[in-house]
């Protein structure tokens, strides 16, 4: 609510605001503007804790659903399209959490061979959807090969993903500690990074840069965004507004819940 | 709990990940603003960095989130009947 406060008399950002009452509640309770992230999460625990006794048929239907989405054939309201397309990854990886160790386990197997196909396949569909765009095709068979096409190419990124961090985090040590403490805070970085490009946009709009500045530019601004954030959620932990970040409880069990919350993430 | 136990590779991934989607938003929302200023070409490197990266980005987000709730989905018992799960329930089906 807050978010869309800002957004409603705040600087200028190109982002979906919700324009009345109902699109307000899309925005939410449905992943309408680019909070939805925020709609997702416990959209996927509640769909994923529902069906754990059906792993295999709910992952069939996690990607049926993707599928249809991305094929143009319902209509879908705002970030619809990506909630329903990000279910199948969350699903497989919280239903088969001993495949994805297995993936970091063996990171050196295959690794160049993943790389290089994701590569070319993440170029491919780059150019594929930018001929898609550039010549208005809107085919729902197209639409959905280019889904089901999507969908593997995740799966080849999460792949790639899993193998080059896990290889990598012991070994870069620096690099792993700023990503790693990035990665412990992704929840302010989330909600508070628009804000604050909507600031920016205020403060650069009108300056001239130079060629190289230009091409530099968006490298130094995402360091700096990030860095705003993590020190804009410092202040407010600071002044004692740590409940803007934490979930809704009916009981008084916070304490409990975040000692075990990250269990799951140790080496027994 | 010892910090030194938890998995390293989860976090720095989720921290690149959310490092992707903010660069995506700043040369998608910000960068655009800047347009006057920037040529065609510079903006459609950056524009084409973070699309490249795209397969990466969400996908990897979503999957470290779906792997740490293991410890949920085997130990935590069934969805309804446990109050610490009711803002999370009434929330989602209200949006439903």
């Amino acid at each position: 609510m807050i978010h869309f406060l800002f957004f409603q008399f705040g600087p200028p950002l190109h982002t979906i605001l919700p324009s009345g009452w109902f699109e307000f509640n899309l925005g939410i309770f449905w992943g309408y503007t680019s909070l939805w992230y925020l709609y997702a999460l416990p959209v996927y625990f509640i769909v994923c804790k529902l069906a754990v006794q059906y792993r295999c048929s709910a992952l069939l239907g996690a990607c049926l659903l993707a599928v249809i989405g991305d094929s143009g054939i319902f209509p879908m309201i705002g970030n619809s399209a990506s909630l329903v397309h990000n279910l199948f990854f969350y699903m497989f990886a919280a239903y088969f959490p001993s495949l994805v160790q297995g993936v970091a386990n063996q990171a050196r197997k295959r690794l160049i061979l993943a790389i290089i196909s994701f590569v070319v396949a993440s170029a491919l569909m780059s150019l594929a959807t930018y001929f898609k765009l550039s010549t208005d095709t809107n085919s729902t068979a197209i639409n959905s090969a280019m889904g089901i096409l999507d969908l593997a190419l995740g799966f080849l990124g999460i792949g790639v993903g899993i193998k080059v961090f896990n290889l990598l985090a012991p070994k870069i040590r620096g690099i792993s500690f700023i990503f790693g403490y990035i990665g412990r805070n992704t929840l302010p970085i989330y909600v508070l990074h628009l804000p604050l490009l909507s600031l920016i946009n205020l403060l650069f709009a009108e300056t001239s840069m130079s060629l190289w500045v230009s091409l530099l530019y968006p490298f130094a601004a995402l360091i700096g965004v990030i860095l705003l954030c993590l020190v804009l959620y410092q202040i407010l932990l600071f002044l004692k507004l740590s409940f803007l970040f934490q979930k809704p409880v009916l009981t008084n069990q916070r304490k409990r819940e975040d000692n075990t919350a990250v269990k799951k993430w140790m080496v027994s | 709990m010892n910090q030194e136990e938890r998995l390293l590779w989860p976090d720095v991934a989720k921290g690149f990940a959310i490092t992707l989607v903010v660069l995506s938003h700043l040369t998608s929302k910000h960068y655009p603003m800047l347009l006057v200023q920037v040529p065609d070409y510079v903006f459609l490197l950056w524009l084409g960095v973070s699309d490249f990266l795209a397969p990466i980005r969400m996908p990897l987000f979503f999957a470290i989130s779906g792997f740490s709730l293991l410890d949920h989905l085997q130990n935590h018992g069934p969805l309804f009947g446990q109050r610490k799960y009711y803002p999370c329930t009434i929330y989602t089906s209200y949006g439903i």
